[in-house]
């Protein structure tokens, strides 16, 4: 690390912190290309050759694609709740992360409209969804929510952009993110209504396949029980991808940004919501299983298509599911720091299996007897599109960390 | 070889837009009426119907006459959606005792409906046909061993008590494929389809499928595509219309002949006329003057997947007791001893 | 998706749904204008430069 003054862009830097020289900083972003330009050589040939360059067949319309949707949408819920935490219930500890819940919604949502942008078969009618809406599909109320939540991120983020120390000289702009802090709570209310919609509906995507009885699930007026499990599992993870991001951050900048105290908070709210969220999916798994042998298919069926046997089970309700609630229940345990990040990363695995499960698994069993069981697995295309908005969001973190003030303990934490 | 199936059609080809004789828009022509057609074309929606409705815009005598004709003092939009009026319930019973799984209503279907193939088209997890034989066997030894083919086209599922919708039109986003409650047939309009798939995820018998190339036929074979039915772009999806071009010609005909009806003759699919043992009946499920009326009503009559919910209109017959629990695992209960051969 | 042209259906749900839609674009489009409007008048008050205590 050396003195912001030394650097080039030190004028940009926010005042009283310490970054690493420019040419650190861009041999870093200039790394991080190297990633992108595969993702983008990927995106490019499913554009220009169409969908048969990825291993999606007439079986598995849906793939590593969807699944990462539904993922990182589900990890980005981390914005939307600590927003409804520290504006709605008012837990005044968090003002001091929600900035960055706000910078990880971006990078997760942008990630999961440009992931369905090379998804579709038509990119050019991805408006369609809009224009022609079919308001009774699961999709559509998706397509609506993260768009309009979307668009609440930015008007988030943009009081950040206005607060950067050159920015932020022009008496306009000064005034503007000011005015923008105060109505933060509206915009906030806002963000969380959308929100519960859109992580519900990504529920509903499944739920209401009536023709797939493995993802099939009755529910409460218009809207399965898949529904109420995805919000409840998305805002029980969200929180546990903002720790997970931000100590990563931390380690990467070699210090300190958040207090431990704030940490605890989410975790703690995270750990709670878990078990929750673990106890209605398993009467949820019981309820179903029943249903489904009442009408001719046995629980066994669900689970006999190898590699998609009981261990899937097991994985995402046990080890990647009581194994972080327990830790995350435990204060000692969440006081340790290489136990609390490894019930984060496993809560965001399980988040992230569930999704997959409820995606590809329910393509995997086959509905007619007759039907032969076909396995599926991603291309490189398919992985290095998907993980272009990884590097993507690494390089958008990096250049918000080091241009704008994100952490409004880091000078507490780092004095000069 | 491919014009088979259009020869042994029971008239020639008539474009629809050849009979409206559609007069050019006159000023202040209705700007959403060109919308609404412009939006349908290409699709099964592009229809008769569809040009009176342009044409009902302007209030012409040609309109008046022909939607009280087919529609009865109803509109098309409420006979579409609503099922007001006369309506009509196409659907097919396939005789699995007679089928032979000799591939003449794929070959038909192919040739009438355009659809692209492939130099290697053996990977049938991403070829385009929209009628599919699957062969099964009861999975005994010889000597009791025994096989049966399954033709599948689309089921056009009704749905019905709590799944009031076709599983795949109820979750499309843009309204792309429809569910008409006039005729029963589940309609895709492929310039509409952004190829989500979402539709595909939902149907439980993978009678849609993705268009993975864009669509093309070795030189020269261009000139024997259906005029009738257009050619779908990649990044699409598609499935059986029940050959809706072909009720469209038929109404066409019935319209320029001063008749109200369409006899059971008149709309077939290329299907039915190419199977050459006469497994495949077509009609109207509703109407008692068509032989799929009674053939329906069979004890040995079935459905795929009855116990879903999804209420689909193509029914399959056979005496033989391991082929019907074939048809419908949720039905047999008894778990089921099927073997895809 | 707009009301009253060709694509629209009138029926209850679409209604409840569009109407959250627009609901929330024109709310974010009056707080955004409100903002701007708020620190523009700051500034023609000289009152842009105050310190105010941010989250």
């Amino acid at each position: 690390m050396d003195s912001a003054s030394a650097s080039f862009d030190s004028a940009l830097i926010p005042e009283g912190v310490k970054r690493c020289k420019l040419k650190w900083f861009l041999l870093w972003i200039g790394i991080l290309h190297g990633p992108v330009m595969v993702g983008v050589v990927a995106t490019l040939m499913c554009w220009g050759l169409a969908l048969n360059v990825t291993y999606l067949n007439n079986n598995f319309p849906f793939g590593l694609w969807i699944a990462a949707d539904l993922g990182v949408i589900a990890l980005g819920a981390g914005a939307f709740f600590t927003g409804f935490l520290r504006y709605i219930l008012n837990i005044d500890e968090l003002k001091n992360i929600v900035n960055f819940a706000v910078v990880i919604g971006i990078m997760c949502y942008a990630a999961a409209q440009a992931i369905l942008g090379v998804d579709i078969g038509q990119p050019l009618r991805g408006w369609f969804i809009f224009w022609h809406a079919n308001v009774h599909s699961m999709l559509t109320e998706v397509a609506f929510c993260i768009t309009c939540y979307f668009m609440v991120l930015c008007i988030e983020y943009l009081p950040l952009i206005l607060e950067n120390r050159q920015i932020n000289k022009i008496g306009f702009f000064h005034g503007m993110a000011h005015h923008l802090h105060e109505a933060m709570p509206t915009i906030a209310a806002i963000g969380v209504f959308l929100s519960f919609f859109h992580q519900g509906s990504l529920g509903g995507v499944p739920g209401v396949l009536y023709g797939r009885p493995f993802a099939f699930r009755e529910g409460f007026l218009v809207w399965p029980w898949t529904f109420f499990l995805f919000i409840l599992s998305a805002i029980a993870a969200g929180p546990c991808f903002t720790i997970l991001i931000t100590w990563i951050t931390e380690k990467f900048a070699r210090k300190r940004l958040v207090k431990r105290n704030v940490i605890d908070i989410l975790a703690r709210i995270s750990g709670r919501l878990l078990v929750v969220y673990l106890v209605l999916k398993t009467i949820d798994t019981v309820y179903w299983v029943s249903i489904a042998g009442k009408v001719g298919a046995p629980f066994s069926s669900f689970y006999a298509n190898h590699p998609y046997g009981y261990w899937v089970l097991v994985l995402e309700l046990g080890i990647l599911g009581v194994i972080p609630a327990i830790i995350l229940l435990s204060t000692k345990a969440r006081q340790n720091e290489n136990l609390l990040v490894i019930a984060c990363l496993l809560n965001c695995a399980g988040i992230f299996m569930n999704r997959w499960i409820m995606t590809v698994q329910t393509l995997v069993v086959p509905v007619m007897s007759f039907d032969k069981f076909v396995s599926y697995h991603p291309n490189w295309v398919e992985y290095a599109s998907t993980l272009l908005y990884l590097w993507l969001g690494a390089i958008f973190i990096s250049i918000t960390y080091r241009y704008l003030p994100i952490f409004p303990q880091e000078k507490e934490l780092n004095p000069l | 070889m491919l014009r088979n199936a259009r020869q042994a059609g029971l008239e020639p080809i008539i474009p629809s837009f050849q009979y409206s004789i559609i007069p050019w828009p006159r000023p202040g022509f209705s700007l959403c009426g060109i919308l609404h057609l412009l939006s349908h074309q290409g699709g099964p929606g592009f229809s008769f119907g569809g040009i009176v409705q342009l044409l009902s815009r302007q209030g012409g005598p040609i309109a008046k006459r022909s939607e009280a004709s087919f529609y009865e003092g109803v509109t098309m939009k409420e006979a579409h959606h609503k099922g007001h009026g006369k309506t009509y319930k196409y659907g097919m019973v396939v005789d699995l005792d007679k089928c032979t799984g000799c591939g003449a209503c794929m070959v038909a279907c192919m040739a009438e409906n355009n659809l692209p193939f492939r130099k290697d088209n053996s990977d049938r997890l991403r070829s385009s046909l929209w009628m599919r034989v699957y062969k099964i066997s009861n999975g005994l030894p010889f000597p009791d061993m025994e096989i049966s083919y399954i033709p599948r086209p689309c089921q056009h599922c009704e749905g019905h008590g709590h799944h009031a919708a076709t599983p795949c039109v109820s979750v499309c986003p843009a309204c792309a494929t429809d569910y008409s409650h006039e005729t029963g047939i589940v309609s895709q309009i492929y310039t509409r389809c952004f190829g989500c798939r979402y539709c595909m995820a939902a149907c439980p018998y993978h009678v849609r499928i993705f268009n993975w190339w864009d669509p093309t036929w070795p030189k020269g074979m261009e000139k024997y595509l259906n005029p009738d039915v257009s050619v779908r772009m990649r990044g699409v999806v598609e499935k059986c219309s029940f050959c809706y071009h072909r009720l469209q010609r038929a109404r066409n005909k019935a319209y320029a002949e001063g008749r109200r009806e369409i006899h059971e003759d008149e709309y077939q699919t290329a299907c039915t006329q190419a199977c050459p043992a006469g497994a495949i009946t077509f009609g109207d499920l509703d109407n008692p003057e068509h032989k799929v009326y009674e053939l329906k009503k069979s004890r040995y009559a079935f459905r795929l997947l009855e116990e879903l919910g999804t209420n689909p209109k193509v029914y399959y017959v056979s005496t033989r007791d391991w082929v019907r629990k074939a048809g419908d695992v949720y039905t047999g209960k008894k778990g089921n001893d099927v073997m895809p051969a | 998706m707009f009301p009253f042209i060709f694509d629209w259906v009138s029926d209850p749900v679409h209604y409840v749904f569009m109407g959250s839609v627009y609901t929330v674009l024109i709310s974010l489009v009056i707080i955004l204008h409100y903002c701007a409007i708020r620190a523009f008048l700051d500034v023609i008050c000289k009152k842009g430069k105050g310190d105010h205590n941010h989250d």
